[in-house]
C-alpha cells in the first residue's frame, strides 16, 4: 500500500513538472517526436491508506503522572494536543500570509490577536496594532470603530485579525481504484492534431470510511480541544464511473 | 503506516506574490497570459448506486460530533444516490449505463487553470476639472491574478447562442437524496429522509474565478456563476416522484461576485469566544458605484415558471381543453401548472456588501 502511494505521488510530481516544462516551451512537438511517445501510457492501480490505525481521544493526556517519582518536582500537566498524542495523524494546515503595502510580512508582535505595523513601515505617530482606516488598502473603505468591547479589545472590523490556520484534520480511511490509465495522444481536438495527456478514469473508486474528521480553525497548525470545528466529512462506499470517462489535459494558448 | 504525513501548506505561491505586489508589466504578462492548462471530459457520468450492484456510496457532512468517539450520536446530513449523467439518459433497472456519459468542455471551451490575467481598478488617475485634463488614465491599481474557469467561463449572457451552448458541453442532469440525522429522533431511527433534489438539463456558462493577493487583506478573489437549467425539482417523497414536488422550470442564473475594486476576502472572526471562518465581499463605495455607471454588468435570476406537484399529475387536472383528446395528458388544464405566468425575474443584482460567517447552532 505504502509503495503504491509513493508511486502515485512521484508520478504526480512528475506530471506537474511536465506541465511546467511544457508551459515554458510552447512549441508543439514535431510529428516524429510525437510518434515516439504517442500511444504509450501508464496504468495506475492504487490502494491508499490514510493513517487508518490512528486512535485519537478527546480525553486529556496526563504527563508525568506515571513517570514522576515526586509529583511536587514534576507536577502533573494536562494537554489535549492531538499532535503530541498521536504520531501518525494525517492533516493539512493552511494559513494566509498578510503583507503591508511594501510587501513586509505582518505579524502579531504584541500577541493580542491583531496584526501590528512592521517596524520598517510605521506611519508617523502610530504604533502597535494596525488600524484599518490608517492604511491605504486600495479600496477607499473606512471601517468604523464599531464595537468597543468592555475589555478594551476592538472589533475585527477596525483592526486586522491575525490569520488563523484552517486545518483539514485527522484524515483517515482508505481510497482504492484500479485501472486509471494515462497516455499521450496526438489526435486531440477538432483537427485531430492536438497533443494531450489522456486520462482514462477507473470504472469504480472505492472509499473505505474515508474521513476528514473536522475542518478546524486554530491559532497554530495543531488541533487542540478548544479549536473550533466547523464541519466534518465522510465518504464511504463506491463511486461508479460506468462509462470510464476520458479526461484530456492540454496546454491552452492565446 | 507509521510515517507522519503532516503536510503544512503555506501556499508556496504566496510569499512570492506578497513580496512582489507590483503587477507584471505588459511584456512580462503577454509572455504568460492565455497560456494555462486546459481539460475536457468526454463520456462523463457518475453514480453512487447502480442497479445490480450491492454496494452503494454516500457522502456525510458531520455538523456536530458531540465530541464523542461514537458516530451514532452525530448530527449530520447524508447525501446518497448521487447521479450525474447526460440529461437524455433515463436511469432504470434495465438501462445500459455505458451510454450515460456526456461531454463537458471542448478544445475551444475547456476547463482552464493556471492562466495569469490582470485585474485593474475601474478608477484611474485622470482628473478632469473646468480647464484641464490631467493624468494618463492609468488604473489606480492593477494586480496579476490566477484565473480558473469552467467551459465557457469567459462568456457573458449576451454572447450565448444555441450553437455556442452546444459547444460548451452536453446538457447534464444531477440528482441526489438528502437525509438528516439531527437532534432528537425516535429510538431506532437512524436517519430521516429530507428531500430529493434534481437539476435537470443544466449547463454552466460564465463560470470563472480570479485569485490574487492584496496588502492588509491577503487573498482576494472575484468569481462569476452562470447556470442554465431546464428545471430544478425538489421532491418531498422518498419513493420518488409522487406528488410532493416543487419544480422551477427554465432557470437562468448569472451572478458576478466581487471585482478588482470590491474583492471577496477571507478571514476569521471571534464570535462569542469562538473563532469562526468569515468570507467578506468588501463594501461598494459611492465612488466605485459612480465610476461603474449604468452599463456595468449585473446579475440576474430568471425562472420561467413554477409548478407545484408532479408534472402532469392526473390528480391535479381541472378540465379538458376545448376539443381535447381525453387520453392525452397534454390536453388537460392542471392546477398550479399554468400555461402562462408564474414567472420570476430578478434583474440587476448588485451586491453592496456581503459577509458570511460560520456559526454554531
Amino acid at each position: 500500500m505504502m509503495k503504491s502511494l509513493i508511486i502515485t505521488t512521484s508520478l504526480l510530481s512528475g506530471l506537474l513538472f511536465l506541465t511546467y516544462t511544457s508551459q515554458a516551451e510552447m512549441n508543439a512537438m514535431a510529428d516524429d517526436e510525437m510518434e515516439a511517445i504517442s500511444g504509450k501510457g501508464i496504468r495506475i492501480d492504487a490502494n491508499v491508506d490514510f493513517a487508518q490505525d490512528t486512535q485519537y481521544t478527546y480525553d486529556p493526556v496526563h504527563v508525568g503522572l506515571d513517570h514522576s517519582p515526586d509529583p511536587d518536582i514534576h507536577p502533573v500537566a494536562e494537554y489535549y494536543d492531538w499532535s503530541l498524542s498521536a504520531t501518525d495523524d494525517t492533516w493539512i494546515a493552511y494559513a494566509q500570509i498578510i503583507v503591508d503595502d511594501k510587501g513586509n510580512v505582518l505579524e502579531d508582535r504584541n500577541l493580542d490577536g491583531y496584526l501590528d505595523y512592521d517596524p520598517s513601515n510605521i506611519p508617523p505617530g502610530k504604533s502597535g496594532n494596525i488600524i484599518k482606516e490608517d492604511v491605504f488598502n486600495g479600496y477607499n473603505v473606512v471601517y468604523k470603530k464599531e464595537s468597543l468591547a468592555g475589555d478594551g479589545t476592538t472589533s475585527a472590523d477596525y483592526l486586522i485579525r491575525k490569520p488563523h490556520h484552517i486545518i483539514l484534520g485527522e484524515i483517515s480511511g482508505g481510497i482504492s481504484f484500479s485501472g486509471l490509465e494515462l497516455e499521450f495522444v496526438g489526435d486531440f481536438g477538432a483537427d485531430n492534431k492536438g497533443a494531450a495527456l489522456k486520462w482514462t478514469l477507473p470504472e469504480e473508486i472505492v472509499f473505505n470510511e474515508f474521513e476528514v474528521s473536522g475542518i478546524y480553525i486554530s491559532e497554530d497548525q495543531f488541533i487542540s480541544r478548544d479549536d473550533n470545528k466547523l464541519i466534518g466529512l465522510r465518504i464511504d462506499g463506491p463511486i461508479y464511473l460506468p462509462t470510464t470517462p476520458d479526461a484530456y489535459v492540454f496546454i491552452t494558448s492565446d | 503506516m507509521k510515517a507522519a504525513y503532516a503536510v503544512i501548506i503555506s501556499l508556496a505561491l504566496l510569499p512570492q506574490w506578497g513580496l512582489s505586489l507590483e503587477s507584471l508589466n505588459e511584456s512580462e504578462l503577454s509572455g504568460v497570459t492565455g497560456e494555462g492548462i486546459g481539460a475536457v471530459f468526454e463520456d462523463f457520468a457518475l453514480f453512487t448506486k447502480l442497479p445490480n450492484r450491492p454496494e452503494e456510496g454516500e457522502l456525510t457532512l458531520v455538523l456536530d460530533d458531540k465530541q464523542t468517539d461514537s458516530k451514532a450520536d452525530d448530527d449530520a446530513f447524508i447525501f446518497s444516490d448521487i447521479r450525474v449523467h447526460r440529461s437524455d439518459f433515463e436511469y432504470s433497472e434495465s438501462a445500459d449505463f455505458s451510454l450515460a456519459g456526456g461531454r463537458f468542455g471542448t478544445e475551444a471551451y475547456p476547463f482552464k487553470a493556471g492562466d495569469l490575467v490582470q485585474v485593474s481598478s475601474i478608477l484611474d488617475n485622470k482628473v478632469i476639472d473646468a480647464e484641464n485634463v490631467s493624468g494618463d488614465g492609468k488604473p489606480n491599481f492593477t494586480y496579476t491574478a490566477l484565473h480558473t474557469e469552467f467551459p465557457g467561463g469567459s462568456l457573458k449572457p449576451e454572447d450565448l447562442t444555441p450553437e455556442i451552448l452546444d459547444q460548451i458541453s452536453d446538457k447534464f442532469t444531477i440528482s441526489l437524496r438528502v437525509d438528516s440525522v439531527i437532534g432528537s429522533r425516535p429510538i431506532g431511527e437512524q436517519r430521516r429522509f429530507d428531500f430529493g433534489l434534481a437539476v435537470n438539463g443544466f449547463r454552466f456558462y460564465g463560470f470563472e474565478q480570479d485569485i490574487w493577493s492584496i496588502p492588509y487583506y491577503g487573498l482576494a478573489m472575484k468569481s462569476t456563476i452562470g447556470l442554465l437549467a431546464d428545471s430544478i425539482v425538489i421532491g418531498g417523497d422518498p419513493n420518488g416522484a409522487l406528488s410532493g414536488n416543487l419544480t422551477l422550470n427554465g432557470i437562468d442564473l448569472y451572478l458576478p461576485n466581487g471585482s478588482a475594486d470590491q474583492p471577496i476576502v477571507m478571514t476569521t472572526a471571534n464570535v462569542n469566544g469562538k473563532e469562526q471562518f468569515q468570507l467578506e465581499m468588501l463594501p461598494l463605495t459611492r465612488e466605485i458605484a459612480a465610476a461603474r455607471g449604468g452599463n456595468y454588468p449585473k446579475g440576474h435570476l430568471r425562472i420561467k415558471s413554477l409548478d407545484f406537484g408532479d408534472d402532469r399529475d392526473p390528480q391535479l387536472r381541472t378540465a379538458l381543453r376545448p376539443g381535447g383528446d381525453s387520453t392525452d395528458p397534454e390536453d388537460y388544464y392542471y392546477a398550479f401548472q399554468p400555461d402562462f405566468g408564474n414567472v420570476i425575474e430578478i434583474e440587476g443584482i448588485n451586491i453592496q456588501h456581503l459577509r458570511i460567517t460560520t456559526q454554531d447552532i
